[in-house]
């Protein structure tokens, strides 16, 4: 073996790589040695929550001071624990590049930080403040190098000479004005504020103002340039068009423009008349009568037809077909919340011959629609409509397809279908017609109320490439699978699955000529690594025992089983389960980190030398409580979910058991029973993963204000 | 057209082929190329035969530039051993392959941030070069970082 020392400079790459300051001040502890390489490093953090459980003399500033001071050239400071003014000010050096601040003083003393900042970092590129309130116009001299800046306010005047870059985000609710002297600036992103006032535009390339909340349209004054403007996006609930239009006639090289809010259709019209030629990226919230929509539409083909690349429509009403000469460059085009008809629409394609993609959302009035695009590579089609509508795709190039909504699908030529799915929402079971060669296919999922089996079993018996196959769906009875005598000739003739999600109907149907065929022993399950089961009802234990039994005896790969029990099925069913399958016999609760969510996880290592989960995920409820796709999957994976479909999963399930949490909390003495105790367990996770989110969340948007920041945290749970 | 290849040898004198534009991904490999035209075999003294073979799995790799970081990153998760993320790094520092050095060392950084320091230590060769008196004065004076 090889015990030479490593040479200084991996280490130092390697030390390098630590910024968390609890990390670097351990490493000191490893080697003298490592405590020299450790000052040569440029970037420090000091995350929230770093001190909670300090004890000793030692207090936050005194630690950050000493480690500040042990770097020699610290470029890159991130502090988002609480200091004192005093800390603060003293850790702001000369050679920072990147500073992050959370400030969290009282106005008069962050307006101390502020020119302290100003004043001891002058080499500063970056810089970012979290949790101030300013009440008067800190002493700022220039920031000679600032090129990025962002700040959350809630009424200032800005002026930097230098600034390329700027967000500025506030979130009070009164109205705040914003005036900024930046001559240099490029970026300009604003949310929140009510009046604006930025001098000096000439080099303003791209603005937006994005303000969901205000019910007031913001007043804004731009300086007489705006010649550089390429991109405008705007987003409010209700602007004054002249605002808009005076911003519009003085940008006339726009490439991108995004519009959701009102506009009216004559001052759009002229405008693009003057510079649509220029235009390649558009959004428009339309929202108006079916006449105008024609006249909207009509005027944007004729201006910008030669250069348009990409194009998204929301809230699109048309009874007549426009007159729509050719879009050349147009490739992506999205239509959202869509109101026409079969010939409408069909017409309205034939102006867009070049598309890649096509994403139609919320259609409706549409009963059968035939679309020929010969570049077409996605296309995502949803329809509303209840009533049976049939959709017929001639898409050589097609390679994704996700379908909502149609009873009727005849897609012709699937040679290059990588991955095609249908969800449908109404009861009706839809037929499927595909072309002959699924070789392509990589990914089948069939998430529907209903389905015909022979539909299924011809996809199946094409598609024997597949790797991800979900089968969602309830049977329609009497229907069988003819081709496998027991479940597992599906995994032999799909050689190549990998994740499967099935449904205890399903494996019913699919073990129909019952389980007890003697397998080959040299049979091996080649490449499938997950499988989620959901099951609704006791009467196929005994098949689901047996599936979930085969899968471990021949799944060499086998890393993960999900089982989604319904509460309907009582709470004992996991037992009996148990008792069937002997190696799950020490199948013993804990909280795993594959699953840091509400559900119960259960799992368990089988005698064998692979590591071999079975998670038993029961939901509480039975059924998913939400529609919400993005919260269903967050369901099932356990794993990784967003910060918003963690909220909603929190506010459904948890609401009960953070009671108990903070009952607990509060020093409440409960009798908790196992389960009970488990459970909470996982809330006390969950609920950090939650406020981790939160603050990430604060970190992104930089909207938290100073006095309301305790609160956020908890309507944001709310 | 035939594409040019290069020779490299490893410490234990093992011999590997590579084209030389997958090659010059490497500055220090792109710089005796510039230099003399590297016609003879590249010696790499510091870099054994095992690494040398993962490196060249690396150079190989045909990714679109925007799926590239991904891949590195999941190229180093397989092989998620610290002595070999070790040699890797060094490899990746004689050669001068930024992203892959980079990678290795995120992914070392990444492992040793859960580790005691005995483990720390035994895991990247480290002697200790303290007392016992200086090595408690140390862990007393950053003692609330454990």
């Amino acid at each position: 073996m090889d015990f030479d020392p490593l040479p200084d400079d991996v280490v130092q790459h390697i030390l390098s790589k630590l910024s968390n300051a609890k990390d670097v001040a351990s490493c000191n502890c490893v080697s003298k040695k490592w405590k020299n390489l450790m000052s040569y490093r440029n970037s420090l953090c000091f995350p929230d929550g770093i001190f909670n459980n300090l004890t000793g003399p030692q207090t936050p500033d005194s630690i950050v001071i000493q480690m500040v001071s042990s770097v020699s050239r610290l470029e890159h400071l991130v502090v988002s624990c609480p200091l004192t003014i005093e800390g603060q000010s003293s850790v702001v050096g000369s050679s920072l590049k990147n500073l992050e601040l959370r400030v969290d003083h009282r106005p008069s003393k962050a307006r101390t930080i502020l020119e302290c900042i100003n004043q001891a970092a002058r080499s500063l590129e970056y810089l970012k403040l979290t949790r101030v309130a300013l009440t008067r116009t800190p002493k700022l001299d220039v920031f000679q190098k600032l090129r990025n800046l962002k700040i959350c306010l809630s009424s200032v005047r800005i002026e930097l000479l230098e600034l390329w870059h700027c967000q500025l985000h506030t979130s009070h609710t009164a109205n705040c004005s914003i005036t900024l002297r930046a001559p240099k600036l490029q970026l300009l992103k604003l949310k929140g504020w009510a009046r604006i006032r930025v001098h000096d535009t000439k080099c303003l390339k791209t603005f937006s103002i994005n303000d969901d909340s205000s019910r007031v349209a913001p007043m804004v004054e731009l300086g007489h340039y705006l010649m550089a403007l390429e991109s405008l996006s705007i987003t409010g609930y209700e602007w004054h068009w002249e605002v808009i239009k005076q911003m519009l006639q003085l940008a006339t090289k726009m490439k991108h423009l995004y519009l959701e809010t009102g506009f009216t259709i004559e001052g759009l019209a002229s405008w693009l008349l003057v510079v649509g030629s220029s235009l390649k990226k558009l959004k428009l919230r339309v929202a108006h009568a079916p006449t105008k929509v024609r006249m909207i539409l009509e005027c944007i083909n004729q201006a910008t037809a030669r250069n348009l690349e990409y194009l998204k429509l929301w809230r699109v009403m048309m009874t007549r077909t426009p007159k729509l000469g050719v879009f050349h460059k147009l490739r992506d085009l999205s239509i959202s919340e869509v109101v026409m008809e079969d010939s409408v629409l069909m017409e309205a394609l034939r102006a867009t011959p070049h598309l890649t993609r096509l994403e139609l959302v919320g259609c409706k009035g549409l009963s059968s629609i035939r679309i020929e695009l010969l570049e077409l590579r996605h296309c995502q089609l949803h329809t509303c409509e209840t009533a049976g509508c049939s959709v017929t795709l001639r898409t050589p190039k097609l390679q994704h397809l996700e379908l909502s909504g149609w009873a009727w699908i005849r897609v012709h030529d699937t040679d290059c279908l990588k991955t095609f799915s249908i969800i449908e929402s109404s009861c009706v079971a839809p037929m499927v017609e595909l072309g002959d060669n699924l070789m392509a296919l990589e990914s089948l999922s069939v998430e529907v109320y209903e389905c015909h089996w022979e539909v299924i079993t011809k996809m199946l018996r094409q598609a024997t490439q597949v790797k991800h196959l979900t089968l969602d769906m309830g049977i329609t009875p009497g229907s069988f699978f003819p081709e496998t005598d027991n479940f597992l000739d599906l995994l032999k003739t799909h050689p190549k699955l990998e994740f499967l999600r099935i449904r205890d109907g399903t494996i019913d149907a699919l073990c129909k000529n019952h389980i007890k065929n003697v397998v080959d022993s040299s049979f091996v399950i080649p490449c499938l690594e997950e499988v989620v089961i959901s099951v609704a009802s006791r009467s196929n234990a005994e098949k689901v025992t047996w599936v979930v039994e085969s899968l471990l005896k021949y799944g060499n790969k086998i890393k993960k089983i999900n089982m989604i029990v319904k509460a309907c099925t009582g709470d004992d069913y996991l037992d009996e389960f148990r008792d069937q399958i002997p190696s799950m016999a020490d199948l013993r609760p804990v909280v795993s980190n594959d699953a840091p969510s509400p559900e119960l996880a259960f799992h368990f290592a089988t005698q064998r030398d692979l590591m071999k989960k079975v998670m038993i995920y029961r939901h509480k409820y039975g059924e998913y409580p939400t529609t919400d796709p993005q919260v269903w999957n967050a369901f099932d994976d356990g794993g990784t979910v967003d910060n918003m479909s963690m909220r909603a999963r929190l506010r459904y399930l948890l609401d009960e058991y953070f009671d108990i949490y903070d009952r607990v909390q509060n020093g409440e003495r409960m009798e908790l029973s196992q389960v009970q105790m488990e459970i909470y367990d996982m809330v006390v996770e969950v609920r950090m993963d939650a406020e981790e989110g939160l603050h990430l969340d604060d970190n992104l948007d930089t909207s938290t204000e100073a006095e309301n920041g305790t609160d956020s945290e908890k309507t944001d749970i709310d | 057209m035939s594409k040019k290849t290069l020779t490299l040898m490893s410490k234990d004198k093992q011999l590997f082929n590579i084209e030389e534009h997958l090659a010059v991904q490497s500055v220090t490999i792109r710089n005796m190329v510039k230099e003399d035209g590297a016609s003879s075999v590249i010696p790499l003294p510091r870099v054994d035969s095992e690494t040398l073979a993962l490196v060249i799995e690396y150079l190989n790799r045909q990714q679109a530039p925007e799926e590239d970081e991904d891949y590195v990153k999941k190229f180093v998760d397989e092989r998620g051993e610290i002595p070999t993320l070790l040699e890797l790094a060094q490899a990746a520092l004689d050669l001068d392959i930024k992203k892959l050095m980079d990678a290795a060392c995120m992914k070392v950084a990444d492992l040793i941030k859960d580790f005691t320091l005995e483990e720390v230590r035994e895991a990247l060769r480290i002697e200790n070069d303290r007392t016992p008196e200086e090595e408690k004065a140390i862990r007393d004076e950053f003692q609330w970082a454990f």
